[in-house]
């Protein structure tokens, strides 16, 4: 029987609409990463677009250069991206070597609310890396509630206050909260402290 | 900031890490902040795309010339293999032309298709041959069809 045939990184590269909004896109993930990480060059709130320009185009020279391993099965536009900026935020989290401190088991209270696409393992690594996020804050309801809200899409202050059904203060206080649980664990780091590094 | 429904877990995680950025909500860029951001350093994504496309267009070509050599080497290795075959005996038509026929019976159709289909007009030297290269094809795909 023959076997399927499995694309390359250069043949999704080669055919991959890069006008749209693909690389932006990347760039604003890699730079949210970048933040997150407290991996900025400056100290302003927004993420600095050099470094994740570097960031981005340093994932796609590794998977063109063979560095990495292209996985299978990954089909569309959509599967692709989700490829590139796994591989971002692990490149950002492994930065950090207290990043390791995230546990492995998987959570599922974030997860719960299946959206049926099929899963590649692009895909899969996004769901796991929620799940170990969500797993750092599993014994506090209100962060739980946070982290949701965030994964639906809500993230300014006054929209979560509004879907959460909280005061514009006690968004503040458990975003606070939640700030400080993940920076203790190694997941995030504040933009305070970017400068040290 | 407009709510953002994720369509996939991407889309999730991406709002995850928006949401953890530590920054008020006026900081926390948009794709359009991103293309202001990029175009003021000078990042034109058009020309970044053709880039991209550029070495991945370089290393598909690599790619090929090694699948190509490969490819080769291959063959030259499984004519060799057939040239160190020990040659068949001429046998008598009839015998030869029914080994012919229960070896077609064992190969799969693409293997044969072109190169047998006229075996029965062959010369009793080129039908020896051809049992001979039927045998080593069968062998090669690892043994009879199933």
């Amino acid at each position: 029987m023959r076997s399927e045939y499995r694309e390359t990184a250069a043949e999704a590269f080669a055919r991959i609409n890069w006008r749209a909004n693909v690389l932006p896109r990347l760039l604003k993930f890699a730079g949210s990463c970048l933040k997150v990480m407290g991996w900025t060059e400056t100290k302003k709130g927004r993420p600095a677009v050099m470094e994740a320009h570097e960031m981005v185009n340093d994932v796609i020279l590794s998977f063109l250069e063979g560095d990495r391993e292209w996985p299978a099965k990954t089909r569309t536009e959509e599967e692709i991206i989700a490829v590139l900026c796994m591989t971002i935020w692990s490149v950002t989290t492994h930065r950090r070597a207290s990043a390791s401190v995230v546990a492995k088991r998987v959570s599922p209270a974030l997860i719960d609310k299946e959206i049926h696409r099929p899963s590649t393992e692009g895909m899969a690594h996004a769901r796991e890396v929620i799940a170990q996020v969500v797993k750092a804050v599993e014994d506090d309801p209100e962060m739980v509630a946070l982290l949701r809200a965030y994964g639906e899409g809500f993230t300014a202050r006054a929209d979560l206050a509004s879907e959460l059904k909280w005061d514009d203060k006690h968004v503040k206080l458990v975003r606070g909260r939640m700030s400080d649980r993940l920076e203790r664990r190694g997941i995030t780091k504040r933009r305070d402290d970017a400068s040290e590094d | 900031m407009a709510h953002k429904p994720p369509k996939n877990d991407l889309e999730r995680l991406e709002n995850v890490i928006e949401g953890l950025m530590d920054v008020d909500d006026a900081e926390r860029p948009t794709l359009e902040d991103v293309h202001a951001d990029a175009k003021k350093h000078g990042i034109d994504f058009e020309k970044w795309g053709e880039q991209i496309r550029a070495k991945a267009n370089v290393v598909m070509e690599a790619e090929r010339r090694i699948r190509e050599e490969e490819t080769a080497k291959q063959r030259e290795r499984a004519e060799a293999r057939l040239r160190a075959r020990p040659a068949e005996p001429i046998r008598a038509r009839a015998e030869q032309l029914a080994i012919m026929r229960e070896l077609l019976q064992q190969a799969r159709p693409e293997q044969v298709s072109a190169h047998f289909h006229k075996f029965e007009q062959a010369t009793d030297e080129d039908l020896a041959r051809m049992v001979g290269e039927l045998r080593h094809l069968i062998e090669e795909s690892g043994g009879k069809k199933s």
